[in-house]
């Protein structure tokens, strides 16, 4: 057996002692000789045509530096996050959200930058917003984009089996309307970015989940080539899919290339609530067709949702509902219409579930609803319908062989029955619980996990991955594993990520693609990297070659340190390095959305025990089981810190997050006003796991990310429900809505 | 105007503008990066700092009202190179740390606890705690972190009382 095998045990994070002494520099820490400070000056309205910006008065304030218009960007001023790209950096002739950037000064103190921001005079002519993504669909309705009639973003579809005829020859259907609400990803860190200047490009430090794209699309910005934008990524301080804000990278690279001169801007809170991007808002109507016995024969939705100003993650995020709507069941017709609509709201883009927590809220309140009309216990038709190995999901993809579903569903059940027999439910109270899937990786696209690994002249062994750790612990996980290959401690071992350059483009670390894809190319380098090792190492020896434990490498009677390794290969001109990747094995996806969107799948249930005062509304969570199928857990602590986080992030979207929009403005831009979880609002959790192996995961592994999130919300809104017999149909289930059903 | 006080032990003077708030004192005049900004309401408490034993939002409070009083950030409770502070263990192995952002404010927010109730209850901890926001961890392992090092700090206490 390896010394070091750290599959399945808990290390002390890579990055815990920076972050627990203070010593961990995010983006807004950082500060250079010479520095200058950025402020945006933004629109207040939602919706207008841009007249006239005169930047003298603010160029002749003290300190000021300089003041950027749209006209100075020397680039293609439009960035965005998937295909569409159509935010500019600074707005040109119109602005299409409240505090859209207009302009950016550069001064010598922030306390200048924010004056002469304030000096800039901006001539709007004001349109009346759209506030509405139904009604911005009329026929009469002005158009926000000229390219894109009738305000549609975007349109997904899956289709599969025959969907009408199943539902006619359904004995039960139900169907019921359902509402979820915008919502903010409450990272703690504000936006930050620092630019400076670097030979005859620029560096960037940026707060984001990808320096790749940073640099792909800032480059653009800048009319430079991508190996001009050096993207590096500091500790981040939270990103649940939000960051980086592309027109904030924009800004401090502009102003950095015109001055010569480093430039920091950092967001305020209300700054950054009123312009980062959110979780869609969503509409959806589902009806379900069921035989007598429980058996789901066909289910239908459709679905409108929020895209806001531009298009930012929309096409992304309604794929991944369209696919995901049906939930972990195994039904045969499926026909999932989904609709993205522009607004002058804030920008919606991929937060924490990336579109599936709004499907499964309508998906497990429908399941709870139809097993009360079949007079059936909402577990058994769970049960009955629970997708296994090689059924067939709406895309059309069998499901792989490490599903596991059902046994996930059996573990609550058992937990439950447990703790209802401890601690018998009050009348007011209640189970509550909701299931999802969620594909791991990025729907039906390139997707590599991409990995160099080298050997350092000091014999340790460097893993370089352009995906950044976003404090979940990827570097830590990655770390783990090579150890473990390579059965070297994790002492001879670092890793390094986050940077355009010196790293390869692993893609974003998003879409709960860390585990399954990027360390899946991780473990296959490593292996790669230890076959080349032995292989040198046979060269200089002259004979087969064996790793030994501690670093050391052993052939011909022979023993070599990897230091001194690396010094007889270099001595014969040769570098170990070693590149690998993992794509998963996915196909793209036809109009109907048939295809292998995954190569894997994470499943599970969320069970939550609540308390309902009906005198108050106040719901109160007590009690929350987890039980998923993840595959082999890799490192325990980490993987039940993400379900925690996920189902606390969930228990907000269930009962107390919402962004108020009047007029499209954001009424509650700060933590005043938008309440998230507190450690007063959280209750007992535990976390199962079904023990399945995934063949095409590191060491049999999925993802946890965002399914940790997505059924929290279900879970909480059934078991409300079932208390007070009303059907909590809306997000968030808030005091009012408990009281009185009538929203 | 000077402002005269005791920041991590040590006696301090700095000149600041009239108005400076204590946050932006410590952070951008002293270099002090570890004491967060997240919402400058007083909400999250990212910015928390103890002042004369007590957690204090430093967004909120002038630079001039710590004249003279004693003041603990982050950077008080480990010198560079030293062993770490028992709090900053504990939150290590309890696995309480994420992105990390809210760490600095929820160790201080700990140890402004402990320093006045070692053996605190599972509800005291949750309530001293309550002030400081955290997105990543959903608070379990923090809480849970807080535990262990009353329990890490009673220890060294008994056997320091046994030497």
């Amino acid at each position: 057996m390896n010394k070091y095998d750290y599959i399945g045990k808990n290390i002390p994070k890579t990055d815990a002692y920076d972050k627990v002494t203070g010593r961990a520099k995010y983006a807004g820490d950082l500060t250079m000789d010479g520095m200058l400070y950025g402020r945006a000056v933004r629109s207040p309205h939602a919706w207008a045509d841009i007249l006239s910006i005169d930047t003298s008065k603010a160029e002749r304030y003290p300190g000021v530096v300089c003041v950027m218009t749209a006209k100075d960007v020397p680039g293609k001023n439009k960035v965005g996050m998937c295909g569409t790209k159509d935010i500019p950096v600074l707005a040109e002739d119109k602005v299409l959200f409240h505090q859209q950037a207009v302009a950016v000064v550069a001064a010598e103190s922030q306390a200048a930058a924010d004056a002469a921001a304030k000096l800039v005079e901006v001539e709007y002519a004001p349109h009346a917003p759209l506030t509405d993504p139904v009604a911005a669909m009329a026929p009469d309705a002005l158009q926000l984009h000229p390219d894109k009639p009738g305000n549609i973003c975007t349109k997904k579809l899956t289709e599969h089996g025959d969907v009408d005829t199943a539902m006619a020859m359904a004995d039960v259907i139900v169907t019921r309307e359902y509402k979820t609400q915008m919502v903010e990803h409450g990272y703690i860190e504000p936006e930050a970015s620092l630019s400076f200047p670097e030979g005859d490009g620029v560096f960037i430090w940026s707060a984001t989940k990808s320096a790749h794209m940073d640099q792909t699309e800032i480059s653009r910005v800048l009319g430079l080539p991508p190996e001009k934008v050096h993207v590096r990524v500091p500790y981040i301080g939270g990103s649940f899919g939000g960051k980086s804000d592309l027109p904030l990278n924009g800004m401090t690279a502009l102003l950095a290339l015109k001055t010569g001169r480093p430039v920091r801007m950092t967001y305020n809170r209300e700054e950054s609530m009123h312009v980062s991007t959110k979780r869609h808002p969503m509409i959806l109507r589902f009806t379900h067709g069921a035989k007598w016995d429980g058996t789901i024969v066909a289910v239908e939705g459709e679905i409108i949702a929020d895209s806001g100003a531009y298009e930012g993650y929309s096409p992304a995020v309604l794929s991944r509902t369209v696919l995901h709507g049906s939930g972990p069941y195994n039904v045969p017709n499926v026909r999932m219409k989904a609709v993205s609509v522009f607004t002058n709201n804030p920008i919606t883009g991929a937060m924490r579930g990336f579109g599936v927590p709004q499907a499964a809220f309508a998906c497990e309140r429908q399941l709870d609803i139809l097993a009360t009309k079949l007079g059936m216990d909402p577990m058994e038709l769970r049960l009955k319908n629970a997708m296994r190995p090689g059924d067939i999901m709406p895309s059309g993809q069998p499901a792989t062989s490490s599903t596991s579903y059902y046994e996930s569903l059996l573990i609550a059940q058992e937990k439950m029955q447990e703790d209802i027999k401890k601690n018998p439910l009050a009348p007011n109270e209640a189970w509550g619980y909701a299931g999802h899937y969620y594909g791991n990786g990025r729907t039906a696209n390139l997707n590599p996990g991409s990995c160099v690994i080298y050997l350092e002249p000091n014999g340790k062994v460097l893993v370089t991955v352009g995906s950044p750790d976003i404090g979940q612990g990827s570097n830590t996980l990655i770390l783990q594993l090579v150890s473990t290959v390579l059965n070297i401690g994790c002492e001879n071992i670092s890793v390094f990520s986050g940077d355009s350059i010196q790293t390869l483009d692993s893609g974003t670390t998003s879409g709960t693609r860390l585990t399954a894809v990027v360390c899946r190319g991780v473990v296959d380098t490593a292996r790669d990297f230890k076959e080349k090792l032995l292989e040198s190492a046979r060269n200089v020896f002259g004979a087969p070659a064996t790793l030994l434990e501690e670093g050391l490498i052993g052939g011909g009677g022979n023993i070599l340190s990897l230091q001194e390794l690396y010094k007889e290969l270099e001595a014969r001109g040769e570098r170990l390095r070693v590149e690998g990747r993992y794509d998963p094995p996915t196909t793209p996806l036809d109009a109907k959305s048939q295809g292998i969107p995954y190569a894997t799948y994470t499943y599970g249930v969320q069970c939550v025990r609540v308390k309902v005062d009906e005198g108050t509304g106040k719901v109160t969570p007590q009690r929350l089981i987890a039980s998923y199928d993840i595959g082999t857990p890799l490192a325990p602590q980490m993987l039940t810190a993400q379900v925690e986080g996920g189902a606390v992030g969930g228990l907000g979207y269930a009962l107390l997050e919402e962004i108020e929009l009047r007029e499209s403005v954001v009424k509650n831009a700060n933590f005043d006003k938008y309440l998230i979880p507190t450690c007063l609002d959280i209750c007992p959790m535990d976390s199962y796991f079904t023990g399945s192996f995934e063949p095409e995961g590191p060491f049999g592994a999925k993802g946890i990310g965002e399914p940790a999130l997505i059924p929290t919300a279900a879970a909480v809104a059934n078991a409300v429900s079932s208390i007070t017999g009303r059907e909590q149909n809306t997000l968030p289930v808030s005091l009012e809505r408990v009281i009185r059903y009538d929203s | 105007m000077t402002i005269q006080f005791i920041l991590n032990g040590l006696d301090t003077t700095v000149e600041v503008e009239a108005g400076r708030i204590l946050v932006d004192m410590l952070r951008e005049d002293l270099g002090l990066t570890g004491t967060k900004i997240g919402c400058e309401v007083g909400e999250c408490g990212a910015c928390t700092v103890i002042i004369d034993g007590r957690t204090a939002n430093s967004c909120l409070i002038p630079a001039a009202a710590v004249q003279g009083k004693n003041v603990v950030t982050i950077e008080g409770l480990s010198p560079e190179g030293g062993p770490l502070h028992p709090i900053q263990e504990a939150f290590i192995e309890a696995g309480a740390v994420q992105c990390g952002y809210c760490i600095p404010g929820m160790v201080l927010s700990a140890k402004a606890l402990l320093d006045q109730n070692a053996k605190p209850t599972e509800d005291e901890i949750a309530v001293a705690m309550s002030g400081n926001l955290c997105r990543c961890t959903g608070y379990r392992k923090i809480l849970e972190g807080v535990k262990l090092a009353s329990e890490k700090l009673s220890q060294a206490a008994e056997q320091g009382e046994n030497k």
